[in-house]
């Protein structure tokens, strides 16, 4: 009985001493608050440190980022007017409109000679169209992105697309480091692009040069007068093309295509390698050096032109040659319907060809045909 | 006799004084396999116009201040201008295409900072292995010379020479031969250009005025300048105005044999008519861009 009683004293207490546990561990603060509740959300310049444009006419002067909050229209005059460097402008998908009924104005226009500007992702849209004859009318802007009198530099332009401009496109001048990579030009009565740099990007239905830079390459460029359709220093990848100009010119030309019609050079430079010029009545492919090219033309141009041609294959359906170089051909084919196939001071392992014509006419023959 | 000589001074100043003052229109074409182009010359007192009067496309428009020398080049397709001074319209210095930055011509001495407190001198470059002679680079002044090419078989006995291309860019040159004839009424003299087996004949006159070639584009373009670029400046330069020029293939001839005879033509000037007459241009609509014209920038940038 005894030992009895003393279980049940004891199991009372380990009883007691578990429950005086749990309620110290579960025990609450003062319920008296600590003092006035604190922001504990970012403020609306930290969540977008960026400044809105809703509206345009719009000045940027003060640098920093900004961005379009929806399209913005002109009836008059430039949409936004960069004037200050170090800006950084997001067009977000949205378009810059001008309703002018006579071409005037810039679409993005850039104070004399600023520094450190980034533009991208947008729309600058106007009225200017082509006749299909090359006469280029509307209204509108009449620059798409371009500057007032010195140009700017450290500038880059991405993912942008102009188009109905009465005069340029997209004009940054070529003399410090300013990029266009990504962005479009349609259907603008002068130049296209103009920078220092081009990359993969495409200006057609130009009245005047389509795509001109230092540096242009995985470029398209479409001039429809007698204005070139790639003008560089180095042109890679790219593909020219001119109504009565040259399709491609530039000093150094890889893997590129140009074309034209009329009296134009499809490619003309000082060294021309993997490339295909064509041509109407003047020259397919001319220049100094002529490595693995095809030249085409179509009446009493060339095929290909050069001082000196390895591996290359020039062609005439008329009564141009095919190929003429002015000192070795090597390894070269040149075919004529009427005029020269191949005509050559040296020709060394060289085929030439014609319907009526002359098929070899060589000064010095090293087992050519 | 002192009378005489002041009459034919008087006469041949008159003779230079007309011949240096034509004032008219000069109506040509320039044929380019199936393409003709027409062209009118429009000569006033102080200017010179050049345009091309097949209206199917809108053709850029040529104006030359003859005084200044001044071109404006203007683009009736979307009613713009440019000006050309005088050196920027005469293509005898191509311009730089776009600028490249400049590569420096020697490495910099040293790359990073120098003299700095602590700093170890930079390792002195190892000298060049001695090889074995024959095998690699060869330091000092031991390297064996290269040995001489095998004789050609048969050479002193009829082999030909190498032969020597003819050089890089060639001078192409204007060059009288001496040949005249009258054309139109005018004393013509005959000029030859040869290049890349193309020769051009031209028959020029002095007795209207230095020519202008007509330009689509601003001119002075790099890379090589072909024939059909080149010689109207050329010409130009001479003061003399053609009224007939012919561009045609000529192929190379084979050692010892005669040049083969011209081909075909390549392309032709020739002037149809020349009418002296008065031009006015009283209110500039003729040698002045029309004053909705926007000025562009020329070329390059």
């Amino acid at each position: 009985m005894k030992i009895k009683s003393a279980f049940q004293i004891a199991v009372v207490m380990v009883t007691v001493l578990s429950f005086a546990q749990s309620s110290k561990c579960f025990a609450q603060g003062s319920l008296t608050p600590p003092g006035a509740p604190t922001p504990a959300m970012k403020t609306l310049s930290q969540v977008e440190p960026r400044t809105p444009i809703s509206s345009a006419p719009f000045t940027i002067t003060q640098p920093g980022a900004y961005y379009l909050t929806t399209n913005v229209m002109v009836s008059s005059g430039n949409g936004i007017t960069i004037a200050t460097n170090g800006v950084a402008l997001d067009l977000d998908g949205f378009t810059i409109f001008s309703s002018a009924a006579l071409a005037n104005g810039i679409g993005i226009s850039i104070n004399s000679g600023l520094r450190n500007i980034t533009i991208a992702n947008g729309f600058i849209q106007s009225g200017v169209t082509n006749n299909g004859s090359g006469v280029y009318s509307g209204g509108g802007f009449s620059y798409g992105i371009y500057y007032t009198t010195i140009p700017p530099g450290n500038v880059l332009i991405s993912h942008v697309s102009v188009s109905g401009s009465q005069y340029y496109g997209i004009f940054l001048g070529i003399g410090d480091s300013t990029v266009v990579e990504s962005c479009t030009v349609r259907t603008v009565g002068s130049y296209g692009i103009i920078s220092s740099v081009v990359k993969q990007s495409s200006a057609t239905d130009c009245g005047g040069i389509a795509i001109y830079g230092a540096q242009i390459c995985d470029c398209q460029g479409r001039s429809s007068t007698s204005s070139d359709g790639i003008y560089g220093s180095v042109a890679q990848n790219c593909y020219g093309s001119s109504a009565g100009g040259s399709g491609v010119y530039a000093t150094t030309v890889q893997n590129c295509l140009g074309t034209t019609g009329g009296t134009g050079s499809g490619i003309s430079g000082t060294t021309i390698q993997n490339s295909y010029g064509s041509s109407i009545n003047g020259y397919g492919i001319v220049c100094y050096n002529a490595d693995n090219c095809f030249g085409t033309c179509n009446g009493s141009g060339y095929g290909i032109s050069a001082d000196a041609a390895q591996n290359c294959y020039g062609y005439c359906s008329g009564s141009g040659g095919g190929v003429s170089v002015s000192s070795i051909a090597n390894g070269c084919i040149g075919y004529s319907y009427s005029g020269t196939g191949l005509s050559a001071f040296i020709a060394n392992v060289c085929l030439g060809e014609t319907g009526t014509g002359t098929g070899l006419s060589v000064t010095y023959n090293v087992n050519s045909h | 006799m002192r009378s005489m000589a002041l009459a034919v001074s008087v006469v041949t100043f008159a003779i230079i004084q007309h011949a240096c003052a034509f004032d008219g229109r000069i109506t040509a074409t320039i044929t380019q396999g199936s393409q003709v182009t027409p062209l009118l010359y429009t000569v006033g007192t102080n200017f010179l116009r050049v345009e091309v009067t097949d209206n199917s496309r809108p053709n850029p428009v040529d104006i030359v201040d003859s005084s200044s020398g001044e071109l404006i080049l203007l683009f009736p397709n979307n009613r713009s201008f440019v000006r050309l001074k005088t050196a920027e319209n005469v293509p005898t210095a191509p311009p730089s295409p776009p600028t490249m930055p400049t590569m420096p011509s020697t490495p910099p001495q040293q790359v990073g900072p120098t003299g700095v407190p602590g700093m170890p001198a930079p390792p002195p470059m190892p000298g060049m292995p001695q090889m074995p002679a024959g095998v690699g680079p060869q330091s000092g002044s031991s390297t064996p010379p290269m040995p001489g090419m095998p004789a050609m078989p048969g050479a002193g006995n009829g082999m030909p020479m190498m032969p020597m291309p003819p050089p890089m860019m060639e001078k192409t040159e204007l060059t009288a031969t001496g040949d005249k004839t009258n054309l139109l009424g005018f004393a013509c003299e005959k000029f030859e250009i040869k290049q890349r087996g193309q020769v051009m004949e031209i028959w020029a006159t002095d007795e209207l005025l230095p020519f202008q070639p007509y330009l689509q584009n601003q001119p002075g373009r790099f890379g090589p300048a072909m024939i059909e670029e080149q010689w109207g400046q050329m010409l130009k330069a001479k003061k003399m105005f053609p009224l007939l020029a012919i561009l045609r293939f000529a192929p190379p001839a084979a050692p010892g044999s005669a040049a083969p005879p011209p081909g075909p033509e390549r392309m032709r000037f020739q002037v149809l008519s020349v009418t002296a007459d008065k031009i006015d241009d009283q209110g500039g609509d003729l040698s002045q861009p029309p004053p909705d014209y926007q000025e562009i920038q020329p070329l390059p940038f």
